[in-house]
């Protein structure tokens, strides 16, 4: 049986809006009984649409909030009893750029927050140029952090996370916002943090990163857990439908509605990017429904670049777990 | 298991050095010479011009304007030992720092108090500049002047009134912001410590407040030391400033761990 490193059992967790005399205006209900277990080493994953309640569960587990009710052990300790050992055994990165001070030097943000975490100056004397040297900062460590780019700053916030060695870390959205380059950097600093044995929580938006980095993946929707498994696992789920992609030039709007109503199409998907589209379709039957495709597209004039039928992916799953 | 005593120390002291370190460089707008001209040679002359001409224009005996000068001189040190430090926990939150501070186990009053501590030193270069347009420009009399009691008053007035930042300041860890709070409270002083008129003029029931705050002490205590009054007389108001700021020091303590709880718990931590 593995090690937890982390365990939740039924977390809710209400926000209140109140009026000036206290009267309870309104109620959001961002957990609904949220129970996950994460093994120690493990890269678990969290994903789910805005607002399903990823960085509610990161707050909570991190001490920053009370949960309304249930219980999170994080390292064997509750969170709203244990603050003190808990805050000093794990490590927070917030995605985005806000949450660093940008007045001083990204090595000054290092050694404020190591002098925070209680580490002894000899050890992070040692310790925050490694750092630096790790997440590819090195030769910009004396510059203001207001001069560094979002992906820097990034980097930035995963040193600044590690500076007291911790067990366990928490990366919300970790590459929200980054180009391509800078997110597979992030992504290849976090592989060899898990290799360095830390357990890791990880929400993010991005199903290929989920799909590449994590063991386990559980998805949450409207505060509760519509699926947990391996990647492999979830792409499993939606082994019963193939998926039929076209990317076109033109106005695909007539395509798009005439494939909804194909009764073999359970759902289409679009996307714009430069004046092209491409559309994924949903289906049990894709040679058909990608003939059917192709006759729609000739019959309104839409330009067809390329038309192919594909394996579902991690987000085809997830699209259809978050929809149910 | 709780954390040994050696530890905590151990620990608080490194947070409140490294505070120390950070507060004077990251955390404020100060960052460049310009902005150290306006609020520390600046911000005294236009406060207390202002009030030297209204008093003028008002006809106050020549007494009087030397009061309205000293007062105002002291006063605008609130800038900076409450403004800035009640903005403290405001401007992380809008850096978006706060979170991350608070998700370290770093004593919050050494952190706090460590930022803080910058804003003494600032507040007393603000008040002395203050004081020496009072001698050179505004005819304020130092010659019978008790510099060594006049230096323990300074200190010990910016000292309070740190207090009293740090006790807005932890307000900000629940509320959107502090600097409402603060900005009352400069007004506040101005009305009630003695500042332009002495307290005896406000009706009764305002000098309970005008009691409960340390400039007023503070101020007795800098003009008895200008005019040379014995250091026994200096005694009571400098006791009752000492007093004051400890209980405010005190206040400030409690209410930050009361404050950061309660923001767990409604989540307005990063509501700014």
């Amino acid at each position: 049986m593995p090690e937890k490193c982390l365990e939740t059992v039924d977390l809710r967790r209400e926000y209140l809006n109140r009026s000036f005399f206290g009267k309870v205006k309104s109620r959001t209900v961002a957990l609904q009984g949220l129970s996950i277990s994460v093994n120690k080493g493990e890269l678990y994953g969290i994903i789910g649409p805005n607002g399903a309640g990823k960085t509610t569960t990161i707050k909570i587990l991190s001490t920053l909030l009370l949960p309304t009710s249930g219980t999170a052990m994080v390292l064997g300790m509750d969170v709203t009893k244990d603050l003190y050992r808990i805050r000093k055994r794990i490590g927070i990165v917030f995605g985005g750029e806000r949450g660093l001070y940008n007045r001083v030097s990204g090595l000054q943000n290092l050694l404020y927050f190591s002098d925070l975490y209680g580490v002894p100056a000899s050890v992070s004397r040692k310790r925050v140029p490694e750092l630096i040297e790790m997440v590819g900062l090195s030769g910009r460590e004396n510059e203001r952090v207001e001069k560094y780019s979002r992906g820097m700053k990034q980097r930035l916030h995963i040193a600044r996370a590690l500076v007291h060695d911790p067990e366990l870390l928490f990366l919300d959205e970790p590459t929200i916002g980054l180009d391509p380059a800078g997110s597979r950097n992030i992504r290849q600093i976090i592989k060899s943090l898990k290799q360095s044995g830390k357990s890791i929580i990880l929400t993010t938006h991005y199903m290929f990163e989920a799909d590449e980095l994590c063991d386990r993946i559980a998805v949450v929707s409207k505060g509760n857990l519509v699926a947990l498994d391996r990647p492999s696992g979830l792409k499993k789920q939606v082994k019963d439908i193939t998926l039929v992609e076209i990317k076109v030039f033109g106005d695909p709007e007539n395509l798009i509605e005439r494939m909804k109503a194909e009764s073999k199409v359970s759902r289409v998907f679009s996307e714009d990017l430069e004046g092209r589209t491409t559309i994924r379709i949903q289906t049990p039957e894709a040679p058909e429904v990608l003939e059917a495709a192709r006759r729609t597209a000739s019959e309104y004039g839409i330009k067809v670049i390329e038309a192919s039928i594909k394996e579902p992916t991690l987000e085809d799953a997830y699209l259809r777990m978050v929809e149910e | 298991m709780g954390v040994s005593v050696r530890q905590w120390v151990l620990e608080s002291y490194r947070s409140l050095l490294g505070s120390m370190k950070f507060g004077s460089k990251g955390t404020i707008i100060w960052d460049s010479w310009d902005m150290w001209v306006l609020e520390i040679a600046v911000l005294p002359l236009a406060q207390i011009s202002f009030f030297y001409f209204l008093v003028g224009y008002a006809g106050y005996s020549p007494s009087m304007v030397e009061y309205v000068v000293v007062g105002n001189a002291v006063q605008t040190m609130t800038f900076s030992s409450v403004f800035a430090v009640a903005n403290i926990t405001s401007s992380d939150k809008w850096q978006g720092t706060l979170s991350s501070l608070l998700v370290t186990p770093a004593n919050r009053a050494s952190m706090i108090m460590g930022r803080a501590i910058y804003q003494i030193i600032m507040s007393l270069m603000i008040s002395i500049t203050g004081l020496l347009y009072g001698y050179f420009l505004f005819g304020v009399n130092f010659s019978s002047a008790d510099y060594p009691m006049l230096a323990l008053s300074l200190v010990l007035t910016s000292m309070s009134m740190i207090s009293f930042g740090l006790l807005i300041s932890t307000i900000g860890l629940y509320m959107r912001t502090a600097l409402i709070v603060a900005n009352i409270f400069l007004f506040i002083g101005l009305l009630v410590c003695g500042v332009n008129f002495p307290v005896s003029a406000l009706p009764s029931w305002l000098q309970i407040l005008s009691y409960a705050i340390p400039l007023t002490y503070g101020l007795q205590a800098i003009r008895g030391s200008i005019a040379g009054a014995s250091a026994a007389s200096l005694i009571l108001p400098i006791s009752q400033l000492l007093l004051t700021g400890i209980i405010v020091f005190g206040f400030a303590l409690g209410l930050t761990n009361s404050f950061e709880k309660l923001s767990r718990k409604s989540g307005k931590m990063e509501v700014y």
